[in-house]
């Protein structure tokens, strides 16, 4: 009936048999279209973690409420600082932090600046010897679905030079449906104790292509806290291992503790994961879990910051440790060659397979036995030992114990040779007990 | 498609490396529906990047892996309708008239022109029937309709496809 329809429709389907096809320039885009729908998808479901730690953080505004009740200094403070819910959410992760509130330890502020709809108010902060963090509040006249506050930059009113050793600003601030105040900290850690208290903070916020910069002259009036340093020098040795801790500092705002690894020592020891403090009542002070979580001094020599007991005053005080990440010194690095996706060395127990290039991004299965919450990598190099500019990622499916894990590295194309990765955290483990006295 | 349609199963359930093995297996087939639709190879090209970016996005709700050729056309076919339709609100033709004018093979350009004229399920389906050689059976799964509805459209499309035809003088071909 359509007979002769159907042989044009057929005549029509051989012209394109002779058609070139450009098959690189297909993969290319193939790559690409993926390489956009999991970013898309890495962006989703940070955003769902996101959604998780506000449902977290709901769980322990109720547990806050509950020792309010416990504890009377907390809910004066409670009713006299304005804004203190607020305060509370930024703190809640640090034991250290909510014992200095609780201990009058926060000082207000009230400094604030305004430009083109947007107002930027220093609420407070907590300050001690070393540091310095600021509480701010943003209010803008409309909603806002994302702030980023950018560019901090602080220095003191009298021009004397500030040796600061990190800072972090806070946010990048998100809200799905928009909201008019956000909270959030700058923190300012010092190489040493710092002296000018007249300071002014210049930062940039951005957010949906807007821009406003602002100007907070403040003073730090109260007087600081004096550390409180002990000596230690003790050697604890962990399968073989020695390690050597030095000092442990107690700051109002953290605890320092400096540690060396003997240079004899066989394995690389990554993350002392459980080091922490413990006082006569069994009560412990882990690792800062939000910020500057350690300082590496050399390769043998490190400072790890745990949360601050300085406003308890224990009897007795240990420094305690179990489980340290460790491999190799030798295996301490995964060595892969993006040309033939090849995974060149890795150490001993297989954790990285499927290793492959996708676009920019090299990309590992990464499989562990329980959760390992780490990102695996900190420099890297090419063949020239030269390092290269990248950024980790953990990507999904999480499934059976397998996660893509991954560097992002934007010049890719133009290395050659194989690529250095160095561990910074790995799933192997030394398991011993450390403890040593501290007071 | 391999025997047990193993590789579509893992692509579905999930895994990239099979995703972009599919991908690749069908590229070509891709490639000259966004070429028979948007007559541009650059064009073609970016449609593959967006049909990769759509089709990793949603091929877990792929139910049947038998199909998954069929439901990939199925994307780039809504997208070249998407393009097109955009093209003609930007440019009215342009371009057409162009490759028209530099091409001296009437009996094609008469049939891409009697398909262009076509609406948009007339023309899928006598895509996916002729140029994919896709049966009947195929069709109707990857659309969730019976075969017979497949059946009426084929019939309908293939009745509008002769009047277009017609219309044009299709004895220049003869």
């Amino acid at each position: 009936m359509y007979n002769r329809e159907e042989e044009k429709l057929t005549d029509y389907k051989k012209k394109f048999d002779d058609i070139p096809i450009p098959t690189e320039l297909l993969d290319e885009q193939i790559h690409l279209g993926l390489q956009r729908a999991k970013i898309e998808e890495r962006l989703l479901k940070s955003r769902k973690r996101r959604m998780i730690s506000i449902v977290a953080a709901a769980v322990l505004i109720l547990g806050f409420f509950t020792t309010i009740r416990v504890s009377p200094t907390f809910a004066h403070y409670v009713t006299i600082i304005p804004g203190m819910e607020k305060l509370v959410e930024l703190i809640r992760d640090d034991k250290g932090r909510m014992l200095a509130v609780e201990n009058e330890y926060y000082q207000e502020i009230g400094v604030s600046d305004e430009a083109n709809g947007l107002k930027i108010t220093i609420d407070g902060a907590i300050a001690d010897e070393q540091g310095l963090v600021l509480f701010y509040t943003l209010e803008s006249d409309e909603k806002r679905k994302e702030l980023f506050v950018d560019r901090p930059q602080l220095i003191s009113q009298d021009g004397t030079k500030l040796d600061w050793g990190t800072i972090s600003s806070g946010g990048p601030h998100y809200s799905d449906t928009g909201e008019t105040s956000f909270s959030g900290t700058v923190e300012y850690f010092f190489q040493s104790p710092y002296e000018p208290r007249d300071f002014e903070l210049s930062l940039q916020v951005n957010g949906e292509g807007d821009e406003w910069n602002f100007n907070l002259p403040f003073s730090i009036e109260e007087e600081l806290a004096k550390k409180k340093t002990y000596d230690i020098n003790k050697t604890v040795i962990i399968e073989g291992q020695k390690i050597e801790i030095l000092k442990v500092a107690v700051f109002p705002l953290r605890v320092a503790v400096h540690l060396r690894m003997d240079e004899q020592n066989t394995k690389k020891l990554l993350d002392f994961q459980d080091l922490r403090l413990v006082d006569e009542n069994a009560e412990s002070w882990t690792k800062i879990t939000n910020g500057t979580t350690a300082s590496n001094i050399s390769d043998n020599e490190k400072i790890i910051y745990l949360q601050s007991n300085y406003f308890k005053e224990p009897e007795e005080l240990y420094l305690v440790f179990s489980k340290i990440q460790a491999v190799d010194k030798d295996e301490a690095y995964v060595v892969v060659d993006p040309k033939t996706e090849e995974i060149l060395k890795q150490p001993k127990g297989d954790h990285l397979r499927n290793f492959k290039v996708r676009g920019s991004d090299l990309v590992f299965d990464f499989h562990t036995e329980e959760e390992f919450n780490y990102f695996l990598f900190n420099r890297i190099s090419d063949e020239g030992g030269n390092e290269l500019e990248s950024s980790s990622f953990v990507s999904g499916p999480d499934q059976d114990g397998i996660e893509e894990v991954g560097v992002n590295i934007p010049n890719l194309e133009n290395v050659h040779g194989p690529i250095s990765l160095e561990l910074s955290f790995y799933p192997s483990w030394l398991e011993g007990e450390g403890r040593v006295k501290i007071k | 498609m391999d025997a047990d349609g193993q590789l579509e199963k893992q692509a579905i359930s999930g895994d990239d490396q099979a995703f972009l093995q599919l991908m690749k297996l069908y590229k070509i087939d891709l490639y000259k529906t966004a070429l028979a639709y948007l007559k541009n190879s650059d064009e073609a090209l970016e449609a593959i990047q967006e049909v990769t970016y759509r089709a990793y996005k949603s091929i877990h709700s792929v139910r049947e892996a038998s199909y998954l050729k069929t439901w990939l056309i199925r994307i780039m076919i809504n997208y070249c309708n998407d393009q097109l339709k955009k093209k003609k609100r930007e440019i009215l033709g342009e371009e057409i008239l162009r490759v028209q004018g530099i091409s001296e093979d009437y009996s094609r350009l008469e049939i891409k022109d009697a398909m262009e004229d076509l609406d948009d399920r007339s023309r899928e389906i006598l895509t996916l029937k002729y140029f994919h050689d896709l049966k009947i059976k195929e069709i109707a799964d990857s659309m969730q309709c019976p075969e017979g509805t497949v059946k009426t459209w084929l019939n309908k499309a293939l009745k509008a496809l002769k009047g277009k035809l017609g219309e044009k003088g299709g004895d220049q071909s003869v």
